[in-house]
């Protein structure tokens, strides 16, 4: 395949998602991941949605307007229920639908999350990226030390103290992870950068004397991003996954609020395997969701990276 | 190969370790500074629970907290250096003191499972990248696929029921603890139980230890495993694509030859970057799996630090994890330069 | 008749369907002859060298036959084309800087090759006998120091002395078939012409039938004894060096030439310094009928609807409707 490296002009934005989609539906794999990932962003627009005019109107019953139960209705006398035709995933230690209270999280545990996260981390990272490509020198080596620090530390372990220091809310669990996670996003469009700074077509930009903020975006940018947006798929899955180990071990909670990685917890804190379904339900809904990420993100980059044969 | 040149290669090696660990303290100290702005605030982090406004002020002039920042950085530095890492308000204990208790507990059995992953995830990739797209290809994506989007504390989860609840009876594998509590620890030589254990000829307490170990060891293994092999298979198929493959088999070489002795040779170069990431990895695999399975190390210390509010504790802990995974940074340099000459000779 | 290769056919599998890249290749080459296969990127003339060495990449379908000493090389298994890889076939990459094992010195991977030589020529391996050779094969190809050469690693070589490395190699297998793909471009105008008389001396010394591809005709004209000229995967001329270059027949082959001043000359006839307008046609959408229509300053109707057919004109094949079709 040859890479068409130009300005790109906005072609049929549709026409071309759709033969996006063909491509990675070629590949089963592929194309179980594309299912889930549409469901599961779907589902959170559709809920987030219900939880806005909830709140907007004053009635909260929207928020579970899709939901076979109200997730916070306590129930003691039917807790610690196995999964059942009435309650398909069980309930908790206080009688509370667990199916519900799986729904009604996954926009905040893992959509906003994932999509906060990574859109900043690729805006943060292209920024800086970019213009320690662009430029080099000793804001190339600056930037270069930096993220090998960062980078020392594994993600999530860092994620932990700076969440910690910031007091462990969802909030400060949010902002945590964006600080850990641009660093790989400056490297990978720092490298893409120096692949194409030496393409000639941006000596020609120069030579046209192009104004360095048109530069940025119509050349160097929507040309480094290709590779950039396959990674980002898989990282979606990844900031998931992050975001539940966080909420498992105890950070990033918000009181009140069912999370998934803390419903696991909690299941195995009060007895596992005894009330298995407690544990088990929320951390399958996150392989799931990490799973679609993960397939799609692959396929992604396979077909990007020329390395799909088919 | 030059011995001096490979000299020379260690020591420019090591000097960039050095600064990288300069700019990770720079880096920590930075956040801890900005999130924490006044003196009084930085004495939190060294006061317990509940502290007076007394007792806040005598940290402040006990630690200098009202220092310029500069004078504080380099404070900071020595301390770093010399081993101080301050005095844990909660236990009253050095911090260096409790961190050096429950590290070796979580290398005892970190380090045997990044060894494991790497081990199998190259077989398993250079086996799957060789079989690309037929069924021992497939079958091997298909599990690595499934345990990198696992959360850990579901692979721990797994193991739990498999092999305590399902095969229980056969195993008879421990559930919690890094050893039986009714054993006594063994005397203090190197500070590494397992090794102290092995050396004092303390054979149950070895035996114990041991079968404690297993299921950890698999979960962290299962963790890391599927990013490990998904790279390592990425890695095998861009080499065996790559010219110098191909005039290999044109030369005649068997394919045999060809995919190991060439392709699996010239991919272990980027592989060593892997297992670095491997080990870094297996730091969060094994932080879950301390806390699933009751096992008193780094990551014990770090969930109970978070639930009693002790954030100096876990600074300090992040700080020993940095440190560990720039110094195995440095060894994969090292690596680098045994298996690449691009690398060491100029 | 050392290589005679008969309607072949190479297609690739890719995300956007099948590329069907090489068809009707009907070509025979004969041992001492030098064949310059000439084309323009994207021609198909590497897929060729590569499907005669059987090196094709994985998603690639091929079906005719490439005949070597009266075996089908297309039907053989892997581990039977294994043992015509190096000793009948072996292929010269284009890229130098890639064509050598990164972690291993030149001497190593030279002495492996002298290994297969012997192992296959029923000799009993001997390392001094296979350092003899390298060293020898080195000296061949005008290094001064073969035995400093031997010790390094490719990273510290040029590119034209990797090439020059390369070369060593085919003289220390003694292929019945070599294949150059392109050995030169990567390479300065100075180290080119090295090389290029390097391998003339060379060709005169192996008995190969020697397939030379390059897009280049003139450097094609300076190195062969015959000229195959290939657009959009098929065979257009095929004839003797110098009178496809006095006469060329086919209207692809005369643009070719006018776009080369030294060569121009030697047409009969007034054709000016020009370039061939258009470009070739992408192999996902080839035009109907003569592959080069589109831009063909002869075109007549008949070449927009059907292929022409290989035909014989004397000492001369051509596919085009301007000399009949039989």
């Amino acid at each position: 395949m040859t890479e068409q490296v130009v300005e790109r002009r906005g072609r049929g934005f549709a026409a071309s998602i759709w033969s996006w989609v063909k491509l990675i539906s070629r590949d089963p794999a592929g194309l179980l991941g594309l299912i889930i990932v549409v469901a599961f962003v779907l589902w959170s627009i559709i809920q987030g949605i219900l939880e806005l005019l909830a709140s907007y109107l004053k009635d909260p019953r929207l928020g579970w307007l899709l939901l076979p139960y109200n997730p916070f209705i306590q129930n003691l006398a039917g807790a610690f229920q196995p999964p059942s035709w009435a309650h398909l995933m069980g309930t908790n230690y206080i009688g509370q639908d667990i199916l519900s209270r799986i729904l009604y999280s996954i926009p905040y545990s893992a959509a906003y999350p994932a999509f906060l996260v990574v859109l900043s981390a690729i805006l943060i990272g292209a920024v800086l990226g970019i213009s320690a490509g662009y430029l080099g020198g000793w804001w190339d080596e600056v930037l270069m030390r930096v993220t090998d620090a960062f980078l020392s530390i594994p993600a999530i372990i860092l994620a932990i103290v700076v969440s910690v220091l910031l007091k462990a809310s969802f909030i400060g669990m949010i902002y945590s992870f964006i600080i850990v996670w641009w660093p790989i996003y400056a490297r990978l469009f720092r490298a893409e950068t120096l692949r194409v700074k030496a393409m000639d077509y941006i000596a020609a930009a120069q030579l046209y004397g192009v104004s360095p903020l048109r530069l940025f975006f119509r050349y160097l940018f929507i040309n480094t991003i290709d590779p950039i947006i396959a990674y980002a798929m898989l990282d979606f899955g990844n900031v998931i996954l992050g975001a539940s180990i966080l909420n498992f071990i105890g950070v990033g909670l918000q009181p009140g609020l069912p999370i998934l990685g803390e419903m696991a917890s909690d299941g195995v804190s009060w007895g596992f395997p005894k009330y298995w379904w407690w544990a088990i339900f929320p951390s399958i809904t996150i392989l799931i969701i990490a799973l679609g990420f993960v397939l799609l993100g692959d396929r992604l980059q396979d077909i990007i990276g020329g390395r799909a044969a088919y | 190969m030059a011995g001096r040149d490979f000299v020379v290669f260690v020591i420019r090696r090591l000097i960039n370790a050095v600064i990288t660990l300069l700019i990770l303290l720079l880096l920590m100290f930075i956040l801890v500074h900005a999130i924490y702005t006044t003196p009084l605030a930085l004495a939190r982090l060294y006061a317990g629970p509940h502290p007076t406004m007394a007792q806040l002020e005598t940290i402040v002039k006990e630690y200098h907290l009202d220092a310029p920042l500069y004078v504080q950085f380099i404070n900071y530095l020595m301390d770093v250096f010399a081993g101080n890492l301050g005095y844990d308000p909660i236990y009253k204990e050095p911090e260096a003191y409790i961190i050096m208790h429950y590290l070796p507990i979580t290398l005892t059995f970190m380090i045997p499972a990044v060894i494991l992953t790497v081990l199998v995830g190259t077989v398993l990739g250079a086996v799957a990248a060789a079989n690309r797209n037929k069924w021992g290809d497939y079958f091997i994506r298909a599990f690595y696929v499934f345990t990198w989007s696992s959360p850990p504390y579901f692979i721990a989860l797994l193991v739990l029921l498999v092999f305590v609840y399902w095969l229980g009876p056969y195993t008879h594998l421990p559930a919690s603890g890094y050893v039986s509590s009714l054993l006594p620890r063994p005397k203090v030589i190197t500070g590494w139980p397992l090794i102290d254990a092995i050396i004092e000829h303390d054979w149950a307490y070895v035996d114990s230890y041991l079968v404690h170990m297993v299921l950890p060891i698999l979960t962290v293994f299962l963790y890391s495993f599927g990013v490990y092999t998904r790279m390592a298979r990425n890695v095998t198929l861009d080499v065996l694509e790559s010219d110098y493959v191909r005039l290999a088999y044109i030369k005649g070489l068997s394919r045999r030859v060809v995919v190991y002795r060439v392709g699996l040779r010239n991919a272990l170069i980027p592989l060593v970057t892997l297992m670095v990431l491997t080990f870094a990895l297996s730091w969060t695999g094994a932080y879950v799996a301390e806390d699933v399975f009751d096992y008193h190390g780094m990551g014990y210390i770090t969930t109970v630090a978070i639930t009693s509010v002790d954030p100096l504790m876990v600074y300090d802990i992040t700080l020993f994890v940095g440190i560990s995974v720039i110094i195995a940074n440095f060894i994969a340099d090292i690596l680098y330069g045994v298996l690449d000459p691009r690398v060491r000779i100029t | 008749m050392l290589l005679s290769i008969k309607d072949l056919f190479v297609g690739y599998r890719t995300v956007m369907g099948t590329l069907h890249v090489l068809d009707d290749v009907n070509l025979n080459v004969d041992k001492g002859e030098i064949v310059g296969i000439v084309g323009e990127s994207g021609s198909g003339k590497s897929t060729l060298g590569q499907a005669i060495a059987r090196v094709l990449p994985g998603n690639a379908v091929a079906s005719g036959r490439i005949m070597v000493d009266g075996v089908n090389l297309l039907e053989l298994s892997e581990g039977e084309m294994e043992k015509y890889r190096g000793t009948t076939v072996f292929m010269i990459l284009q890229n130098p800087f890639t064509s050598l094992n990164p972690v291993k010195t030149v001497g190593y991977q030279l002495m492996e090759a002298a290994r297969i030589r012997m192992v296959r020529s029923g000799e009993r391996y001997s390392e001094d006998r296979a350092y003899e050779m390298a060293i020898q094969a080195l000296k061949d190809l005008r290094f001064p120091d073969p035995e400093v050469i031997m010790l390094r690693y490719p990273h510290q070589l040029s590119g034209g002395q990797i090439q020059r490395v390369v070369l060593a190699m085919s003289l220390i297998l003694k292929p019945k078939i070599l294949i150059a793909d392109e050995p030169t471009s990567a390479l300065d105008v100075t180290i080119q012409a090295q090389v290029i008389n390097l391998f003339k001396e060379l060709s005169r010394e192996m008995e190969s039938a020697i397939l030379f591809i390059t897009h280049d005709i003139s450097l094609a004209y300076v190195i062969s004894t015959r000229i195959v000229v290939l657009y959009a995967g098929r065979i257009m001329e095929d004839g003797d060096v110098e009178s496809i270059i006095r006469e060329p027949m086919h209207p692809y082959t005369q643009g070719l030439i006018a776009g080369v001043p030294d060569l121009s000359k030697f047409v009969s006839g007034r054709v000016k310094l020009q370039s061939i307008p258009g470009n070739p046609p992408s192999f996902l959408d080839l035009p109907s009928g003569c592959k080069f229509h589109p831009r063909c300053p002869y075109v007549k109707d008949i070449c927009k609807v059907q292929e022409p057919p290989l035909t014989r004109h004397n000492n001369r094949v051509i596919r085009c409707w301007l000399y009949g079709g039989g």
